[in-house]
């Protein structure tokens, strides 16, 4: 899978932008160094901050003064089986990316060799594969952002 | 998952415009040949389109393009006179192909123009999804 080594290296000097900021927050930036780190690390980092009993109180605070019950369930930090697993998602937007990736290279070899005729397809679908590829990139910055903002409040 | 809207049909409009074509260039380089492996004088080919249900494209009922034959034309062609023509009959006439180049030429535009105007929806579908990813950036 060349395409998710391309994802984890582009990763890598942010992770180590941020490696001071996790130590603070009782992570180990060694751990987050490729996709299965980052998505434990998540993980722990998401846990550490829904057991910590002021973030608790703060939510607790906030559903039962402003929006009432009805915003309670979106702000559940327990782990419902009925909410689709982020894990699976992103591996499957994974999946999809590196399988037009495939794609679009196995249709542009069949036409340098001569199997195929059909260059508009190939050119297509080399196009298409490039967006895709934007789209990822695109859903990774907004979950680091996200992440940093995360990183950044101030708790208690 | 399709990410660019629309990109299986428009390559298939772009494969069927290229064969469009490669028929047209056939018809214009047999312009003048009298003879073909069957002995007759070449006869204008015309490319005859047909539009079919992709199977990749199974969520939404889109109608893809494709060459559905290429048939002869069997209108007579021109017959001159030209006694010395190793192809000419008895009394001397030939029979040339019953392809007008002008014509050709005219179907020739049109064609380009056609693959243009599919290059142009792929693009336009392209920067709709561009625009969109990039809704992603505002702050």
């Amino acid at each position: 899978m060349s395409f998710l080594n391309d994802l984890q290296s582009m990763s890598q000097p942010l992770m180590q932008q941020m490696g001071p900021l996790m130590n603070a927050n009782g992570l180990n930036p060694a751990e987050m160094k490729d996709l299965e780190g980052l998505k434990s690390g998540a993980q722990k980092m998401f846990q550490s901050v829904s057991n910590n009993p002021n973030v608790r109180q703060a939510i607790k605070g906030i559903t039962e003064t402003d929006a009432g019950p009805s915003i309670q369930k979106t702000v559940s930090l327990t782990h419902s089986s009925r909410t689709p697993n982020f894990e699976k998602v992103l591996s499957t937007a994974l999946n999809a990316v590196d399988q037009k990736e495939k794609t679009a290279l196995s249709q542009v070899n069949s036409v340098l060799l001569g199997k195929s005729d059909n260059l508009p397809q190939a050119i297509l679908a080399m196009r298409e594969r490039g967006l895709a590829f934007n789209l990822l990139v695109e859903i990774r910055n907004q979950l680091m952002q996200g992440a940093q903002e995360l990183l950044r409040l101030n708790i208690g | 998952m399709n990410l660019i809207p629309g990109i299986q049909m428009v390559s298939s409009g772009l494969q069927a415009e290229k064969i469009r074509l490669e028929c047209i260039t056939q018809n214009i380089v047999n312009a003048q040949t009298t003879k073909g492996p069957d002995g007759k004088p070449y006869q204008k080919h015309e490319v005859v389109f047909e539009s079919f249900l992709d199977k990749s494209q199974k969520t939404n009922n889109l109608q893809s393009v494709r060459v559905a034959k290429i048939k002869k034309n069997d209108l007579p062609g021109e017959k001159i006179y030209k006694p010395g023509h190793p192809h000419a009959d008895d009394k001397g006439m030939v029979l040339y192909p019953n392809v007008k180049v002008h014509q050709e030429m005219v179907d020739m535009i049109n064609s380009t123009r056609s693959f243009e105007a599919n290059l142009t929806v792929a693009n336009a579908g392209e920067s709709l999804v561009r625009k969109t990813l990039a809704v992603g950036r505002l702050r």
